[in-house]
């Protein structure tokens, strides 16, 4: 730094002048320094204004904040946005929808800085507007700027809505629940030993029962791309399910823009980008589009903070998910519902979003809910407790926080205050290499199946809207969040427990709408993560948790030598390059490479009576069952037989694989198939106004009359 | 004077933990030299006209934002930007010695709503610790900005 301090003595006469300031009351001391940097950023201004004149030699252009393939329903809302480059003055500005002028529509041309290039621009906005007729509609704008004329459109594919029927939607998302988490989740749920018979309920085979979602009658699967990348987040996944419409990692149903070079491109998500961080396209949701045209009741459910993404996209716009506090204050301020609160119903984590403690704006967003009619639960007895009344039919639970709620450095949420995981609410003793519950006082969370019933008991209740004084229609969204939460770190248990936990709830759903014929069941995941079920075999705990056992290999890969150290408990901490690998140092395992998948001699319970074991390649999975729970003991007491699933991660993050969807109820069929992640948005609401009572039918039949998987139709 | 050390600071005791390091850029890094040393990107995004992102992900925590985004001019492949993310955030107060940076605001120094400390570095680089305006307080967010870069990026530093 003396270096610098040299050097700002030689500039200290120079100014650039008298209206740029660094800092007005900075000491002595910095002042030098405050007139270097001045000095550069001067120059640096000199520098992109020499720049702006290049680009303003850039022919103008201009297009729409549209993707290519826009997809809407009938009288869905998106903001229309024109970007204008390289002009700073347009005429003759148009924009025609089927040939109908809608120019009025649209605010006076703004300036503004695209692309980060210093060059002059315009945008112009018509903010949610509507398409009302189906069909292909074609959206064109044009200008002329500096003699040139410019223009851009759209073809935009417009659906037919007409609701015909008070049907509910509930739509069950496991977050990164890809085909080996159902399966995994199935394996270890339905491998119960009775305790009386030591009859294993998976057993050559077959299961005697099999997950609630398992035994949905329709299923298909879904391409979970974003339109930036092969793997998504939950965001843009979410974005795309929830509006039929794809975006970019970390929308939030809104699309990109000329500005988010801003902050997407050189990471700066802070407060002082909100504002082009809010400033995206924004399409409509189906929750808030159902809510805004015919009343229908809305719900979130999830065991994440309630502001995380894959909430966030039923009741919120964003062009960044982690704007939390935004996201909270749209679910009471809804921008698509004039102000008005987005959900009847929420339920799960993030206290800390909505407390002044924590909110740079000071406010108190559960009194401002309570004082509109909510009624707030914080723990699993008050959700027992709370019951609709005339004045209050709607419910916020929040049963998770921090101590000390705190605004993060960049201003835009407090920290993740997620649920507890499954694992640990029903106090099963953590394995040893996964980290011990910290439950912060919050003790008394509820679980998911019991969040959704109370949630279905609110949403179902008596109300006055569209369909007048019946019980109006829902649509809810339920979430296992820590499915994708205990997978980033590789904690099979967590995830494994709380896929099986999502299971029960949708257990909920389907008992409450058999024989209802009024309400659609949707079981999917918005993106995979990389655990499978592996093939490994007889590790004891005590090698398999054991962190001193580790074994360092290398190789020579085409980029060079390549190194890396597998501990005992490889399975669940397989990283990115690293193959599968038993690394046991046991010498009655197999090691290395000779481990991997092949056959073992089968553990028998008389040479190996009670001991911790993982199996696939030799027998199956059993567990015992929890009596005070229900759920599966992940540890056998003395007298009772446990072997374990054996799972492993490739990373520690999501991927691009294909997820299972399952559905159950009017309109199911169309669930059938490999789809787009989109068309789940468009299958819903066809299942809302079509009929579908030919479909129902044969899915009926065949469910009746033709051979069903044994354990389906428990 | 262009500094070649590549420096790399240990931000506060126990950043051994995954995602916590902080590598030091001169910012005339090649796009082999961080390949070097962060590795393949996880993530690359090339749809802006003049610029060109790199993503890197950093612990196994690292699941919203990338540990790392490097902004490279597209005109001539310059580095102009490294962000470092923190998650979960750090003390920084060692990178911003006393008397070495300014506090600055958004929008404006007269309407505080958002405050930064600066640090100009050697190189003409600008050391940026996002909404840590204020000493001892965990930071979320660092970023190393070549000074001509500061006018398009955060024009209300100017």
């Amino acid at each position: 730094m003396d270096s610098d301090v040299k050097s700002n003595k030689e500039f200290k006469n120079l100014s650039c002048g008298g209206n740029v300031s660094l800092l007005p009351s900075a000491p002595m001391t910095n002042k030098i320094t405050r007139r270097l940097v001045r000095l550069y950023l001067c120059l640096s201004l000199i520098l992109f204004s020499c720049c702006a004149v290049f680009a303003q030699s850039s022919p103008p252009s201009l297009r729409f904040a549209l993707p290519e393939r826009t997809r809407l329903l009938q009288g869905q809302l998106v903001d229309l946005v024109v970007e204008i480059r390289n002009a700073s003055a347009i005429s003759g500005f148009k924009v025609t929808l089927g040939g109908t002028d809608i120019t009025a529509r649209f605010g006076a041309p703004q300036p503004a800085l695209l692309d980060c290039d210093a060059s002059p621009d315009l945008v112009v906005r018509a903010n949610f507007q509507s398409i009302d007729g189906p069909g292909s509609a074609v959206l064109r704008a044009e200008a002329t700027a500096g003699g040139t004329s410019i223009s851009d459109s759209r073809t935009i594919d417009v659906r037919a809505f007409n609701l015909t029927y008070q049907r509910n939607v509930i739509l069950f998302i496991g977050d990164a629940m890809g085909t080996a988490y159902r399966d995994a989740a199935r394996l270890v749920s339905k491998s119960i030993i009775d305790s009386s018979s030591g009859k294993n309920s998976f057993r050559e085979g077959f299961f005697d029962d099999l997950l609630e979602m398992d035994k949905m009658p329709v299923s298909g699967h879904v391409m979970t791309y974003g339109s930036d990348s092969v793997v998504p987040d939950s965001a843009n996944t979410g974005t795309a399910w929830a509006t039929g419409n794809k975006s970019y990692l970390n929308a939030v149903n809104s699309f990109a823009d000329g500005t988010d070079c801003r902050w997407r491109f050189n990471g700066a998500m802070n407060a002082a980008n909100l504002p082009y961080i809010l400033d995206n396209p924004r399409v409509e949701n189906l929750w808030q589009y159902l809510k805004r045209r015919y009343g229908y009741r809305t719900g979130i459910v999830t065991t994440a903070d309630v502001t995380d993404a894959t909430p966030a996209v039923e009741g919120s716009y964003s062009g960044y998910r982690q704007t939390r506090f935004e996201i909270a204050r749209q679910y009471i301020e809804n921008p698509v519902l004039g102000g008005r609160p987005a959900f009847d119903v929420i339920m799960g984590g993030g206290i800390d979003q909505f407390v002044p403690a924590a909110r740079p704006d000071g406010r108190n967003l559960i009194a401002e809910f309570q004082s509109l009619g909510f009624q707030y639960v914080t723990t699993a007895t008050d959700l027992e407790k709370a019951k609709q009344t005339g004045n209050s039919n709607n419910l916020l639970g929040l049963f998770r926080g921090n101590p000390r709620p705190a605004s993060n450095s960049a201003g835009l949420a407090a920290a993740d205050s997620n649920m507890d995981v499954a694992y640990d609410k029903l106090l099963l003793p953590r394995p040893a290499s996964e980290p011990l519950p910290d439950f912060q006082g919050f003790t008394d969370q509820p679980m998911l199946d019991r969040m959704t019933a109370k949630a279905i008991e609110f949403l179902s209740g008596r109300t006055v809207g569209f369909f007048g004084t019946a019980s109006n229609p829902f649509i809810l969204m339920v979430e296992g969040a820590s499915i994708d939460k205990q997978s980033h770190p590789n904690n099979a248990a967590g995830t494994v427990w709380d896929t099986i936990e999502l299971d029960r709830a949708v257990g909920v759903a389907r008992a409450w709408a058999a024989n209802r014929n009024d309400t659609l069941l949707v079981v999917t995941a918005d993106h995979d993560q990389s655990m499978s079920i592996i093939g490994v075999s007889n590790v004891p705990d005590i090698e398999y948790f054991d962190r001193g056992k580790k074994q360092d290999f290398s190789f020579t890969s085409p980029r060079g030598e390549q190194g890396f150290t597998v501990f005992g408990d490889a399975y669940a901490n397989t990283r990115a390059s690293v193959p599968f690998i038993n690394s046991s140092d046991s010498t009655t395992n197999k090691r290395g490479v000779n481990a991997m998948p092949g056959s073992f001699p089968s553990t028998s319970t008389a040479a190996d009576p009670y001991s911790d074991t993982y199996s696939t390649y030799s027998g199956f999975p059993g567990y015992p069952k929890d009596p005070r729970s229900g759920y599966p003991a992940n540890s056998a007491q003395p007298g009772q037989m446990l072997r374990r699933l054996a799972v492993g991660f490739r990373t520690g993050d999501h991927t691009g694989s294909s997820v299972p969807v399952t559905a159950e109820g009017p309109g199911a069929f169309l669930f059938t198939g490999y789809m787009d992640q989109t068309d789940l948005f468009f299958k819903m609401a066809i299942s809302l106004t079509g009929e579908t009572g030919d479909g129902d039918k044969l899915i009926n039949d065949v469910m009746k009359k033709y051979p069903a998987t044994i354990g389906k139709n428990k | 004077m262009i500094l070649l050390l590549a420096l790399l600071f240990w931000v506060q005791s126990g950043t051994s933990k995954p995602g916590a390091e902080l590598l030091g850029f001169d910012l005339h890094e090649t796009s082999a030299d961080v390949i070097s040393r962060l590795g393949q990107p996880d993530g690359i995004d090339d749809s802006l006209p003049n610029y060109r992102s790199w993503f890197f992900k950093r612990g196994a925590q690292d699941e919203h934002d990338f540990g790392y985004i490097l902004c490279f001019r597209r005109s001539d492949n310059k580095l102009v930007s490294v962000t470092r993310n923190f998650e979960p955030e750090v003390i920084v107060d060692h990178l911003f010695p006393e008397g070495s940076f300014t506090v600055r605001y958004w929008p404006s120094d007269d309407k505080p709503q958002f405050g930064v400390r600066v640090r100009a570095l050697p190189g003409e680089r600008l050391l940026v610790a996002m909404g840590c305006d204020k000493e001892g307080r965990p930071c979320g967010q660092l970023i190393l900005i070549h000074r001509e870069a500061v006018p398009v990026f955060f024009p209300w530093l100017m």
